[in-house]
């Protein structure tokens, strides 16, 4: 676990003292604590909680916080350290002013809180990583199932049934892509591990096309998609399934109610180009200039009653760098719509796989 | 021989060649013969998915022992819930990082819904890792990617290479067998090779490890 120690530590188990952030411990202590005072730290520590004073004249202090034991040490509290002893084994290098005890109480007190709210962290961490694995374990039943319908119900003969298994997989690739977001901005590892994989940038983007229709049809947005004709395959790592869902999302979320949002995928001799297109809030040129920052909204897009937290297109950017695949905003200058105030023109994303980094 | 013969025998050759070449890229082929062993305590649904899909998958609820994947070449793992024999605060990754350390040839796979950071960095240590509710497209690209390098010779090679290199045998031993092993692979013929390792290599593992190597990938294109 992380600390927030302002005064050095004594570490049982391995017999040093590691410094504090604001008081280091003296060099003489960090040479005698594994000899000659290994005794009187085992004595401290079945004493109370509270201030002691070492055979060298320094303070110690014993934390009792529930079951664990912290020993402050190598320190000088005015009046209650031994000055005769401890001054003369100050060295001029060493930093380690003498401290009122007001200050040592307010450094414990601040050490405890952080511990306090680290295990609290720590708790929810854990929390979180459990119900994520828990969620997809469930999506994975629920995945699976509905795949082992859609090859064993006849699609003739069940035609409702292979549609209903249709929509529940959808459902759960859209339930898988939304954890991968999470997943990719604060432990993206498991996304890029193994190497790349194929896939195909047509296929992703009509999948999540499929993912999307419910929350699309919600807010009567059309969401069409349209190639030149072939579209090889790439290898990519598997966030780049990210790619589409964020585009689309935020497609959804910025597009008003009744417009379209339209993909084209283009293959070329030399790239593969994906062009997104709907109308948004409008940015200007020096919003633009900002988009794929984190943490970066558009006036328009704050004026909105949408949640969003400006990281969906800063990861975007991030999965695009990690494949050489540039990316590109743009926001037309002409008003189409004005709605509540809220000023809306076309809105392109255009995202270039150069081919020369196939393979 | 006559020449009606002669000729016969000289098309027969490379319509064999062809053929071979033509089944050895056969993705269909080699999902049937490279065999996976899926490890987790409660999921079966993708193991019935993958086997409609022509896998040579095996399914256990847990593993207890190392050499429980032997047999197999490809192992998955779950990480939560399999392999509490083991004790390792990594669950199921704890018996991954060794099965990869004990049969360096095999390829091995964790899978979970989690994403511990823990765990995450050590992913290094194995193959790879495919996220639980990976759709049965994504289980596939990925397994056939994996099946093909599996199934390429230089995959073998470059691990056998790295463990002479750190048994210090010298690198113009290392290239001869190289040229060697290559050869026996090709031609379904170990005895050069064998008697090439035993002058140079005196570490036994190595040794076997070698020819035990060829064997896979001969039994993966056997007829």
């Amino acid at each position: 676990m992380e600390e927030f120690n302002m005064l050095p530590i004594y570490r049982t188990g391995i017999g040093e003292i590691t410094d504090g952030i604001a008081i280091k411990a003296p060099m003489f202590c960090k040479n005698k604590c594994i000899n000659k005072c290994e005794s009187y730290y085992i004595d401290v520590f079945n004493k109370k909680h509270g201030l002691n004073t070492c055979p060298y004249g320094f303070n110690t202090y014993l934390l009792k916080n529930g079951t664990d034991l912290t020993l402050f040490t190598g320190f000088r509290v005015k009046g209650e350290y031994n000055k005769k002893k401890a001054d003369p084994k100050i060295e001029k290098e060493d930093i380690n002013p003498v401290i009122e005890h007001e200050l040592m109480d307010k450094y414990i007190n601040a050490y405890i809180k952080y511990y306090k709210y680290q295990n609290e962290y720590n708790g929810l961490c854990g929390f979180i990583n459990e119900l994520v694995h828990d969620i997809r374990k469930f999506n994975a039943h629920i995945l699976y199932k509905s795949d082992i319908i859609l090859n064993k119900a006849e699609q003739d003969k069940y035609k409702a049934f292979h549609e209903h298994a249709k929509a529940i997989s959808a459902m759960s690739s859209y339930v898988s892509l939304r954890l991968d977001a999470y997943n990719f901005i604060y432990n993206q590892n498991p996304l890029i591990t193994g190497g790349k994989s194929i896939y195909n940038l047509y296929k992703i983007f009509d999948k999540n096309k499929r993912c999307f229709n419910r929350k699309a049809s919600e807010s009567d947005i059309k969401i069409s998609i349209s190639n030149n004709g072939l579209c090889p395959d790439i290898k990519a790592y598997d966030c780049i399934e990210l790619v589409p869902f964020i585009l689309i999302d935020n497609g959804i979320k910025y597009t008003p109610k009744g417009n379209n949002i339209s993909i084209y995928v283009e293959d070329t001799i030399n790239y593969q180009k994906v062009q997104v297109e709907s109308l948004g809030p409008k940015l200007s040129s020096e919003e633009l200039d900002q988009i794929f920052n984190k943490g970066f909204r558009g006036d328009g897009a704050k004026k909105l009653s949408v949640d969003g937290s400006g990281i969906g297109l800063f990861t975007l950017k991030n999965i695009c760098d990690l494949h050489n695949m540039d990316v590109n905003a743009w926001s037309e200058p002409k008003v189409y719509k004005t709605i509540s105030g809220v000023e809306y023109s076309k809105f392109i994303f255009s995202i270039i796989h150069k081919k020369m980094d196939v393979g | 021989m006559n020449f009606e013969m002669f000729i016969y025998k000289s098309f027969s050759k490379k319509y064999n060649k062809i053929l071979k070449a033509t089944k050895d890229i056969n993705i269909t082929e080699l999902r049937s013969r490279v065999r996976i062993l899926v490890v987790d305590d409660e999921e079966y649904d993708v193991v019935t998915l993958l086997k409609i899909r022509g896998y040579n998958v095996f399914y256990k609820t847990d593993i207890y022992y190392v050499e429980e994947s032997e047999p197999f070449d490809i192992i998955i793992l779950d990480i939560k819930g399999v392999g509490k024999r083991f004790a390792s605060p990594l669950e199921g990754f704890g018996y991954a990082k060794e099965i990869k350390l004990k049969y360096p040839h095999k390829m091995v796979f964790c899978y979970s819904g989690t994403s511990d950071v823990n765990i995450s960095e050590q992913l290094k240590y194995i193959d790879g890792f495919i996220k639980k509710d990976t759709n049965i497209d994504n289980w596939s690209n990925k397994l056939d990617e994996n099946i093909k390098t599996y199934s390429d010779v230089n995959y073998h090679w470059n691990i056998i290479k790295n463990q002479l290199e750190k048994a210090k045998i010298a690198i113009k031993d290392i290239n001869e067998i190289e040229k060697l092993y290559k050869e026996s692979y090709n031609n379904d013929e170990f005895d050069y090779l064998k008697n090439s390792l035993m002058n140079k290599i005196k570490d036994a593992n190595i040794f076997l490890n070698i020819l035990q190597s060829l064997t896979t990938l001969i039994k993966l294109f056997a007829h």
